[in-house]
């Protein structure tokens, strides 16, 4: 209970900051609702992304101006809105409040908690739309974001401020290796390495059940305290889901500006592309290729451009963006596809093909890149990802040959076989990310031929096997992994040593 | 006929800064339907610029509407009396409003409190 005085204090101080006073506002008169715009007369000082209020409470923002009228877009569902209804300008631009408090809530894009919890009151003021921080504040990327996935780590590593893409046909695994990713930086935050990395996951017009799975997952292995959810789902009005990436970099930047690094995945951008085409027809602005609008490129590109590394003097902090891509067919030639592919610095392709025989995650390695992550790769994991990735390369070539079935000679076969073993080293289980030493294990272990007389079915459990005699006799090797610098002779003489000991055991 | 032909035939209806009557009645026979809408809503807009809505709670007295006269000069001003507001005044000037009232000032004040 609190008492009356504590009552009166808090009003008295909510008070101090009245002033009573004479006021001016813009007005307009509602002519038409159609669709959810609404266009209104007069508002002759409304700015472009004004918030306006309407006489029922109704929010919406300006996001056209034309010479008699404003063309108004609702942010709440209001289908009581009439012509000849008032709407009065605010003077803000659309932001949201973002502070320490957001972590572990699941927020819409206008900051309105969707999880039972208190309503959001305290917190900076940050603006959905701004520009990106300039040349001059930067610097390269150079330290790793680790998903804790073998392959990715290894072949396409990504670095803190890079933006990657995600991109392969529905349900064959992209919001998995994100929701792997947000998992993983809990073991990391903890071995504290590096700066903890914040995590923001923005849903962008998925079904609430597959939105409440994802959280539930978060939940299960304690991924919410580092996390913020910002969901607008497939019921929302299509401006909450154009404003919802909008509102997860606000937040972002809020952490970024006090120097801390932060992850945010996008999923997913094409449904973000959908609903901003819904609004630019019913808005009737021109149509383009596929119907999209004409400034659908600068759509991403404004926000995948947020994606930063700052450098020492502006306190360092990152941005680092996962947006996520859906395809149809394994067509990378669309035109959501291609122009996301042109912003970011990298992508990861899935195949359904590699899905369905079981290599999973089904990641196709000569189709993804990353173009900036190398420099962040840690000195370890490079000194056997290399070898790797080529003999991968190797053996995909050799075995489209190979499977005309003529006789091979033993360095081609061989070769074939290690490859064989590397797919199959590659693959790994959901929810399952790794650490960087027990990654390391099983690469070095591979690229020196520990696997080779072994049979293709057993390699998966051998090397489940060998990462828990490493953790129970070799915890110190695994120490020294983690810290990341390239392995002195000694240690993998031990680690020779350690592996062969465990060869014996089978 | 074109829009900007329409709103200069909307300025081109009044006298002396008022809407002529006669110069309307000429126009309108020769516009089209949807002509004549676009041709009455200019003159909508024409008339709310020229036209300033003062609301007070009290009857104001002679030499206070001079003073709000000499404000707004040749526009035409339009006053009424609304009890609701409590005390004070609103002005609404074609798509701009100016409120001291005590309505307005109680709207704020329980605003700032549910904040």
């Amino acid at each position: 209970m609190q008492d009356s005085e504590e009552i009166i204090k808090k009003l008295e101080k909510k008070l101090s900051a009245f002033s009573v006073g004479p006021e001016q506002a813009n007005i307009g008169v509602v002519e038409k609702n159609t669709d959810g715009v609404i266009v209104a007369n007069g508002l002759s000082k409304a700015m472009m992304g004004e918030q306006v209020v309407f006489e029922n409470g109704a929010r919406g923002i300006v996001l056209n101006l034309d010479e008699d009228y404003v063309s108004i877009i609702l942010l709440d569902k209001a289908d009581d809105i009439q012509a000849g209804h008032i709407v009065k300008t605010t003077g803000l631009l659309s932001g949201i409040k973002a502070s320490e408090e957001l972590l572990g809530r699941v927020i819409n894009p206008l900051g309105f908690p969707l999880d039972q919890g208190n309503s959001i009151k305290n917190g900076k003021l940050m603006p959905l739309e701004r520009i990106a921080a300039g040349v001059v504040e930067r610097e390269p990327v150079n330290t790793p974001v680790k998903t804790g996935i073998k392959a990715i780590d290894t072949m396409i590593p990504i670095g803190r401020g890079q933006r990657e893409l995600i991109i392969g046909d529905r349900g064959i695994g992209k919001t998995a290796i994100a929701v792997d990713t947000i998992i993983n930086q809990r073991v990391e935050n903890k071995q504290k390495k590096f700066k903890p990395v914040y995590c923001i996951y923005v849903a962008i017009g998925q079904k609430q059940s597959t939105i409440a799975q994802v959280i539930d997952k978060f939940k299960q292995y304690q991924a919410m305290d580092y996390t913020v959810v910002v969901s607008a789902s497939a019921s929302d009005p299509a401006t909450l889901l154009y404003l919802a990436p909008y509102a997860g970099v606000a937040i972002a930047e809020y952490f970024m500006e006090k120097g801390q690094d932060v992850l945010i995945v996008y999923d997913d951008l094409t449904k973000h592309a959908w609903a901003y085409r819904q609004i630019s027809l019913v808005l009737r602005r021109p149509a383009g290729r596929e119907a999209y609008p004409g400034d659908i490129f600068y759509l991403h590109s404004r926000l995948l451009e947020r994606a930063v590394k700052m450098n020492k003097a502006n306190g360092g902090g990152s941005i680092t963006a996962l947006p996520i891509i859906e395809t149809q067919a394994n067509d990378l030639s669309a035109y959501i596809p291609t122009n996301l592919i042109s912003i970011t610095d990298g992508q990861i392709f899935f195949q359904s093909d590699l899905f369905n025989s079981g290599f999973r995650p089904a990641i196709d390695a000569g189709n993804s890149v990353s173009r900036v992550g190398g420099a962040a790769q840690t000195s370890a994991i490079k000194s056997v990802a290399g070898k790797m990735r080529l003999e991968l390369a190797q053996y995909n070539n050799l075995a489209a040959f190979a499977q005309f079935g003529s006789e091979l000679d033993e360095s081609t076969s061989k070769q074939l076989e290690r490859g064989k073993k590397t797919v199959e080293i590659l693959k790994q289980p959901q929810y399952q990310p790794l650490p960087e030493s027990l990654e390391f294990i099983s690469i070095w272990a591979l690229t020196n031929g520990f696997f080779d007389n072994i049979e293709l079915d057993k390699v998966s459990y051998l090397e489940e096997r060998l990462h828990d005699f490493m953790k129970r006799n070799y915890p110190k090797i695994l120490d020294e992994l983690s810290s990341g610098s390239k392995p002195s002779e000694e240690i993998t003489k031990k680690i020779e040593k350690a592996v062969s000991e465990f060869k014996k055991t089978i | 006929m074109n829009r900007q032909l329409l709103k200069k035939l909307a300025l081109a209806s009044y006298t002396n800064g008022k809407l002529d009557e006669r110069k309307v009645n000429l126009i309108v026979k020769y516009l089209k339907r949807s002509e004549f809408k676009y041709y009455l809503r200019a003159l909508k807009n024409l008339e709310s610029t020229k036209t300033v809505y003062i609301q007070t709670a009290n009857e104001l007295g002679t030499e206070e509407k001079k003073s709000i006269k000499s404000l707004y000069g040749s526009k035409n001003l339009v006053f009424t009396k609304d009890r609701s507001l409590i005390a004070g005044i609103r002005i609404i000037d074609n798509d701009m409003i100016y409120e001291n009232n005590l309505k307005n000032n109680l709207k704020n004040l329980v605003n700032a409190i549910n904040k």
